[in-house]
Formats: C-alpha cells, structure tokens, sequence
C-alpha cells in the first residue's frame, strides 16, 4: 500500500471516530434515560412540576419552562443588541474598525463562562436585589448574562450574512434614491434574512445549552417562576447539579432531562441548517 | 427663470482615487433631451464621470472631486446639496443589471415607495415604467414572479424600467447592453430612442457602432481626458483628431 492510501485511511478513520463519537453520546443517554421515561409516563415527564427524586417524583415541566423563559430573555435582550451591533459593523463602519472590533467581540467567546457567572454574582445580582427587589440570583440575572454570551454568536454569524449580499444591490437601491438606511432595511436586511435567522437560532442554542453561569446567577430553585426576579432552575443547570449524588431512577431521570436538551437542540441546529441552505 | 440652456454643464471636474487621476479637467456640456453618447476605452473615466454626475461616487472611500457640476442652475457637488433627491432627479442604471431577488413588481415600486409616492399611484407608476422600457407585453402576465426568472435582456430592461418609475429627469446608462444579443441591444436602442422625448440621456458603451447608431452627440475620453466633443455624425465622419479617427476606425481600445 502506498503511503498517499495509508495516509488516507488514517484521516479516514479520524473522521469516522469523531462521527461516532456522537452516535456513542446520542445511544449512550437515550439508553439510561428511556427506561424512566417509559416508567413515569412522557406525559407525566415533561409536564408535570413535581420534581422529589427522592419521593419518586420526576417531573421537570417547570424546568423546561424556565429554559425556555431563560432562553427567551436572553433573547430578548441579545438579539436586538447584536443585530444592531452587527448592522453598524458591516454597514457603517469602515473596512478597517471592521476587521479591529469583529475578533474582539469574538473574543467574547472565548471567555470561559465561569467568568461570565462570577461577574454575575458580583455584580448584576447585588444590582438586582438592591434595585428591583427579590433575591437578585433570578431569571432576569441569568437573562441578562445569557444574552450577553450569545452576543459573539449572533453578531458574527449576523456580519458574515450582511457582507454576504452583493454590494449591487446596495448600489442598486442607493442608485434608486434610497438613503443609506432604508438601504439597509429595505434591501440588505431582507437579502441576509435567513443567514440572520441562522444566527439567532444558534444563538439560541448556546442560550439554552449554557450552564455554569446560569447555575451560578438563576438561584436554582425548583418552581414555576410568577416573575422575573424570582429564582429559577433549567434543565442543565439541573443535571450538573444532580448528577454529583444521585443514583438509580435519580439518575436515569436526568439522563432523561438530558434527551429532552438534546432533542431541542438538535431542532434548533436543524432548522439552523435547514434555513441557511434555503437561499 | 432658467437661464441655462444646458441640462447638465461640467467645469473643469477633475476626480481621483486615492492617487490616481481618473478624470482630468472635463468640461462637457449636456442638453436637455438628447442622447448624449460617451465612448472610450476601458479605464477611460467613462463610468467614473456617471457615478459623479448623482454623487454614487460618495460610497467609494478616499476618492477626491475638484471642479463644478451644474445641473440646472444647480451645483451637485455642494456640501449642501440633498443627494438623495439628486439620485431621483438623475437615475443611473448599473452596468451590471441586478434586480433585487423579489417579484417583478417589487423591484419597480421599490424607488417610489421610497420616495413617499402614495399607494394608489405606485400601480399605474408601474405600469407606465414598464412600456417606457418595452418590456411591459413580456412581463404582465407574471408580475409576482422574481426578477431573477427574467433573461439577461429582459433584467436590463427591468433595471431601466425601475430607474424609470423614480420619474428622473436625467437617466445614465452604463454600458447597458455589454453581454446581450443583438435582439436586446436593439430593443434597448429603441427603448432609448422614445426615452429621448422626455429625458435627458447620457450613454456610457465602448461599442462605437452603438453610439454611432444611438446618440446625438458624442465625447470621445482618452487617459481621463476629453479628447473630441460633437455631433455623433460629424465626429464618426470627419473626425477633427488623429487619436479619434484611431479609435472609431478601431486600430486600438
């Protein structure tokens, strides 16, 4: 065998254990988490909110809906944030602020979110609890650094599809007599659409998938929340803290909670993908 | 009163790109409804002197316009003069036809909605701005489809169309028919022709056959300068410059 071929194989192989990899984790929790889930009943699973594993409780509805309220918080306060950001960068900005303030703001990412907690609870939980009242650790705490972590997501991804439209159509409509804003809004905007779609989705994801700042800033109890101020936990934030101690049906309910985060992530990454090929 | 007799006059504009000089002292005078033909070589400043004539050449970075451009008794190169309305008043149709990526429709109402025309009008605007272009009997039937379905003559055609529905005054086309088959060229040659009754035309084409047979007048630009201004007949019969002569006849460009 020549070496081209060998070479080949090897890269192969690589490619094919990184793949597996995924296949190995998606098996690995469906197979510890759908035995409890055939046993408390899907319906009772998702719906019901009373979690006391203890007790033989498993019900993590009030934990979906604090991701999800979470998640739409961090929304909320992200998106238009890192659209407008991204508008102003791809737009407004000369080529040189461009390519100095695009890796900075990646570099957003790059910090470990442990960080992104601590100056949480330092910070914006004090601030909370001193000016809105409650006990600062709250859904709006972990809105407000959630929405701050997916700015770099949002706003790259949001850049790369803005200078992805072709500059004649900007001339075009400029040509057309329109101002530089209503260029942007009326022509570039709806041409980058679905890549913009594509980054709050994945921004969505991150959003809904983080954990250690939210553990570190929602205050984690178990509840519906009634208002924003008041502590929350999400479906991670309930696996890290569980899975420590827990044993037997504990803990196939939170390999169970685990296939609930998957499933939704992977509707989100595949819509993702789905709304970017439709160009 | 307008006492000026020329629709556009251009004193002594000189243009540069960073260091580069792509326009050397032109002085050019335009009348109202005519064809007014501009030929030359590439990188001649042909096109350079459009995107000067509505300001399209403010979005290029570090570019440098001496000199005056009067239209009316206007000067558009003032600090103070409203570019937006300039580009409605003086409509330039891109060399490259590239209709946004909607319906038919929403590429011609696009200009006048912007513009703040009410609702009402935008139809027949429409409809007006498509014969104008001859292109209204190709597309009636499918105006809700997309604008990239048409052919590369008929999105030509659109693209003047849409410059048309601005209702301008002045209308540039910048090589309007490079890449289209003699039919197209010969259908926008006709579009221009009836065009002429009510606007201003400045054609930018390095086909000399075409501003032979399409213009009234010709400016024949050289290296960024003015080499021969005239009546497109005279300059193609007794060319007053040897370089002229050269270029017509196609010895070089």
């Amino acid at each position: 065998m020549d070496k081209g071929k060998f070479v080949e194989r090897v890269l192969f192989l690589l490619a094919l254990s990184s793949i597996s990899s995924l296949v190995i984790i998606t098996i690995f929790i469906f197979e510890e988490g759908l035995p409890l889930i055939m046993h408390t009943g899907l319906k009772d699973f998702i719906f019901s909110t009373h979690w006391a594993p203890t007790k033989g409780f498993f019900g993590i509805g009030a934990m979906i809906v604090s991701s999800l309220l979470v998640t739409l918080g961090a929304m909320v306060l992200g998106v238009p944030l890192g659209l407008a950001c991204a508008i102003v960068l791809a737009e407004f900005c000369s080529e040189r602020v461009r390519r100095l303030l695009k890796p900075t703001l990646e570099l957003l990412a790059g910090i470990p979110s442990v960080v992104y907690g601590f100056l949480g609870v330092i910070w914006l939980v004090p601030l909370i609890r001193d000016h809105l009242g409650g006990p600062g650790l709250s859904l709006l705490a972990a809105s407000v650094i959630l929405g701050i972590m997916i700015l770099p997501t949002v706003i790259s991804i949001s850049i790369d599809a803005l200078t992805a439209v072709p500059d004649v159509y900007r001339d075009g409509s400029i040509a057309l007599g329109a101002t530089e804003w209503q260029t942007v809004r009326r022509v570039v905007l709806p041409a980058a659409s679905s890549g913009i779609i594509t980054a709050v989705i994945l921004g969505m994801g991150r959003a809904i998938g983080e954990t250690m700042a939210v553990i570190m800033v929602a205050g984690n109890a178990i509840k519906l929340p009634s208002s924003v101020l008041e502590p929350v936990r999400t479906l991670t934030s309930n696996i890290a803290l569980e899975l420590g101690y827990a044993a037997g049906r504990h803990r196939e309910a939170l390999f169970a909670t685990g296939i609930v985060l998957f499933v939704i992530i992977m509707v989100l990454n595949l819509s993702a993908t789905l709304i970017a090929r439709r160009r | 009163m307008n006492t000026e007799p020329n629709k556009i006059r251009l004193e002594h504009l000189s243009f540069f790109y960073k260091d580069f000089q792509a326009l050397n002292d032109i002085n050019l005078e335009i009348r109202p409804q005519e064809i007014f033909g501009l030929m030359g070589p590439s990188k001649s400043g042909k096109s350079t002197l459009l995107t000067v004539l509505n300001r399209m050449c403010d979005l290029i970075p570090r570019v440098r316009v001496e000199g005056k451009v009067w239209l009316d008794n206007e000067d558009i190169l003032a600090p103070d003069c409203d570019v937006v309305n300039l580009r409605r008043r003086v409509g330039l149709v891109l060399s490259k036809p590239m209709p946004l990526p909607r319906s038919i429709r929403e590429n011609l109402v696009l200009a006048p909605r912007l513009a703040g025309r009410p609702h009402q009008e935008l139809e027949e605007l429409m409809e007006k701005s498509l014969q104008a272009a001859q292109i209204w009997e190709e597309v009636k039937d499918r105006l809700h489809d997309s604008a990239l379905k048409l052919s590369g003559g008929q999105q030509q055609r659109l693209c003047l169309a849409r410059t048309l529905a601005m209702e301008p005054e002045v209308v540039l086309l910048d090589e309007p028919t490079s890449g289209l088959d003699p039919i197209s060229t010969a259908k926008i040659e006709q579009t221009l022709f009836e065009l002429k009754k009510n606007y201003t035309i400045i054609l930018v084409s390095n086909n000399t056959k075409q501003i032979a047979r399409a213009t009234d007048r010709v400016a024949f630009l050289l290296m960024s300068q003015i080499v021969e201004i005239g009546d497109t007949h005279r300059v193609f019969t007794v060319p007053k410059d040897k370089r002229t002569d050269d270029y017509i006849s196609g010895r070089f460009g």
